[in-house]
């Protein structure tokens, strides 16, 4: 850490090799697009090199990337927004057909991170962000705070908010039947 | 023989980084590092030039 603080690129590198997993998965489930998702990862290591220099070491190097590929993430959703591009394929297998665990099982277990996925990426930017940091990268209330910018009270408002759409998002989905993709809930139904 | 690199994309969770990401990535710092480079030579040589200029100036008076 201290040698890439210095300004060593291979100690850099190594950083990358061992936390790029990690920020892509980040990066994916905030903007639920693999293209999307390795560009902001892209964009996250180059802002990280140009400010290592300024990374005082307060959290660890993986807890400052979380942040910088949130701040990315966001940049590329408005972005998005602005251009207003579609995905016309979704291809994307929801069964791994490895023979190694029991297919069906694996299916099952496909098909729910499936619909967890929909409605994760349903849900807005900011109470996805809080969703995604709390349940999938198992940070606190107070990390979250820290990294998103606001006060720990409100993080905890936000993932309260956020699990009560994913409920009613998941339940209309089931009452829809596997397959269809539920309308999305307004701030109203949701409270 | 598959190794992780080559699993195709389809047998792959959209979640999981392709391997082939971290060189991407390599590759965007030393094209940055170029860049930087390639501007703090010219602001170098830019600086020496106007240097020269006035030293030039100074010493014809």
């Amino acid at each position: 850490m201290e040698a890439a603080r210095r300004g060593d690129r291979d100690a850099f590198n190594e950083l990358v090799r061992s936390t790029y997993r990690d920020t892509y998965s980040l990066a994916y489930r905030l903007t639920g697009n693999r293209d999307e998702a390795a560009d902001v990862v892209q964009d996250a290591y180059v802002r990280a090199y140009r400010a290592i220099r300024r990374f005082r070491g307060d959290s660890s190097f993986s807890t400052w990337m979380y942040r910088i590929t949130s701040n990315c993430a966001s940049t590329h959703l408005s972005r998005r927004t602005r251009q207003r591009t579609e995905e016309l394929s979704n291809d994307a297998p929801i069964v791994d057909l490895s023979p190694d665990q029991d297919p069906s099982l694996r299916a099952e277990a496909a098909v729910l991170r499936h619909h967890i996925d929909r409605a994760v990426r349903s849900l807005p930017e900011r109470l996805r962000q809080v969703v995604v940091l709390r349940d999938l990268h198992d940070l606190t209330h107070n990390e979250i705070a820290a990294e998103l910018g606001i006060t720990p009270s409100a993080a905890k408002v936000r993932l309260h908010r956020a699990r009560q759409r994913l409920r009613a998002v998941l339940q209309r989905s089931d009452e829809l039947g596997a397959g269809q993709s539920a309308p999305p809930v307004r701030d109203e139904e949701a409270s | 023989m598959t190794n992780d690199a080559s699993r195709t994309l389809s047998r792959r969770a959209p979640t999981e980084a392709h391997p082939t990401l971290v060189w991407k990535v390599m590759a965007r710092l030393d094209r940055y590092d170029r860049r930087r480079q390639l501007i703090r030579r010219s602001l170098a040589a830019t600086a020496l030039a106007v240097l020269t200029v006035v030293f030039r100036r100074r010493s014809r008076k």
